[in-house]
């Protein structure tokens, strides 16, 4: 069941499907450094406050691909990959149109 | 390009170097800030390092890298620890999206000096990656590490065009077995011609792929399967500029300037490279919409002739000079090699004005023979000339105008 919200996002008020949320967070969070504490991931940058490495990064974007059954933009992903907010744009957006 | 004078301007406000150069005004445009070369953050040491960043470098907190040399100059690169993860990661996106290379996969390299002095290795391993001296490299020993390598099966390899060459001709000499484990090969460092590119291709049957990169920034551009080397616009701008120090916005060739998007301990803006290229917009099968980066000058590099008939990377003899920085606080600032017949060498070295009259030339060429591993190149004529200046980025141009001619060579062979 797909449950849409509002939710404050980029600075503005956009629904937003939140199963995507919910599933992003979780693979975004099992990837982390587990001596993190995370709460919120909003702003986060995947590098500086979640420890993420290249070996980690490479596991969570094909498990994005895989989960939501999408290919990620090189452009947008290169651009944008370390930025939680821009991360979950794009993932949004591949699982609209797919 | 709002987000990159924001990056430039915090740069100029906090690092000592841009500082002194008090020219940060308010309205500043991005053509605005000065260029930088080599040189001149070279004489700066921690004065290129952000405010911020000087208590991780007394700490020794910072990741140090140094510029390979290739230009003759050696220069130290700092690099916060978060920073220089995601200036390598858009990287290993694209070798995972466009050759399924992942940073698990076993790869092997080679290298020209790891740990400075006596206690250098042949052979290092570093979690699923074997690296290979070349300071040592001879054809039987070459076919001692390819026999090692079969044994090892790695996924890709990451070689010099230089060395690429090399391998291709040991397997050859010793007719030895195909390497199986390889699906990819990344070339780097040098220009990748497209002769040396049909001799791997033919040698090793996987995927190839250029990649140009420096110390200074990590990766500025890759190719892509279609052949086209798009620049990495996560990690780095890059900016083509004409004679004059204009920005050539249509696709005519220029000197390349390189600005850091992810260093912020020690921020280059617009740096020389000492490279000549172009940018293209043109549209790609790869369907990226990231600019195409043609470089036409680089770090060609000849391979040393021995009397022996064999032919030997120059790395041999820059992990020489590397002994004589090491053993003499980084005296030499510059140096390039002169191979006049198979075993005559003039090493031409620029050393410290100051300590010129203290350091007896006898003591720098024994400190030299003494870093060569190579038992033949070790019993060549070496002399050592101190010159007081060398002027490698120089870029030439014809009388209309246009770029003839670019970055110095660290080894010449004159015959």
């Amino acid at each position: 069941m797909v449950i849409y919200n509002r939710v404050v996002f980029l600075g503005w008020m956009v629904e937003v499907d939140m199963n995507t949320k919910a599933i992003l967070d979780e693979l975004i969070k099992e990837f982390a450094d587990k001596n993190i504490d995370i709460q919120n991931l909003e702003g986060k940058n995947l590098v500086d406050d979640l420890g993420y490495d290249s070996l980690n990064l490479m596991q969570l974007i094909a498990e994005i691909e895989e989960k939501f059954d999408i290919s990620m933009d090189d452009d947008v992903l290169i651009d944008s990959f370390d930025n939680y907010n821009s991360l979950l744009e794009c993932v949004l957006k591949l699982t609209e149109t797919t | 390009m709002e987000k990159l004078n924001t990056f430039a301007k915090k740069s100029y406000d906090t690092v000592p170097m841009y500082i002194r150069k008090r020219c940060v005004r308010d309205d500043m445009k991005w053509e605005d800030y000065p260029t930088i070369e080599k040189n001149e953050v070279i004489e700066q040491e921690a004065g290129a390092i952000a405010t911020y960043a000087i208590p991780l470098y007394y700490g020794n907190k910072l990741i140090r890298t140094r510029t390979s040399g290739s230009t003759g100059k050696y220069m130290e690169i700092y690099w916060k620890k978060s920073d220089y993860a995601k200036s390598m990661m858009p990287l290993w996106i694209l070798r995972k999206k466009y050759y399924d290379i992942n940073p698990e996969d076993k790869m092997c390299f080679f290298f020209t000096i790891m740990e400075i002095g006596n206690n250098d290795k042949d052979r290092i391993i570093q979690g699923n990656q074997i690296g290979y001296s070349k300071s040592n490299l001879s054809m039987e020993r070459l076919k001692t590490i390819y026999l090692e390598m079969l044994e090892y099966k790695p996924v890709w390899m990451l070689l010099q065009p230089s060395m690429a060459i090399l391998l291709c001709r040991c397997v050859k000499r010793y007719n030895l077995p195909k390497l199986d484990s390889i699906k990819y090969i990344e070339l780097t460092g040098e220009i990748l011609r497209d002769e040396v590119r049909k001799l791997i291709t033919e040698t090793f049957d996987c995927k190839i792929a250029n990649q140009y990169g420096a110390n200074e920034f990590n990766s500025i551009a890759y190719e892509c399967p279609y052949g086209n080397m798009h620049i990495m616009t996560s990690n780095v701008y890059v900016e083509v500029l004409d004679k004059a120090g204009n920005i050539i916005t249509d696709d005519r060739e220029g000197k390349l300037y390189i600005t850091t998007k992810t260093n912020t301990a020690m921020p280059l803006i617009r740096y020389g490279i000492g490279d000549i290229g172009k940018i293209e917009q043109c549209e790609c099968g790869c369907e990226s919409k990231r600019p195409i980066l043609r470089l036409t000058s680089g770090r060609t590099n000849d391979l040393i002739q021995t009397e022996s008939g064999e032919e030997k990377t120059v790395y041999t003899l820059i992990r020489a000079i590397d002994n004589i920085n090491y053993e003499m606080d980084g005296l030499i600032k510059q140096f390039q090699i002169e191979q006049n017949s198979y075993t005559d060498f003039i090493i031409k070295l620029v050393i410290d004005e100051d300590e010129q009259d203290y350091i007896p030339v006898e003591e720098l060429k024994k400190l030299f023979v003494n870093g060569i591993y190579d038992e033949e190149l070790k019993k060549c004529n070496y002399s050592i000339w101190i010159e007081d200046e060398m002027f490698p980025e120089e870029v030439m141009y014809d009388e209309n105008g246009n770029v003839a001619g670019g970055k110095f060579k660290y080894f010449k062979r004159m015959f």
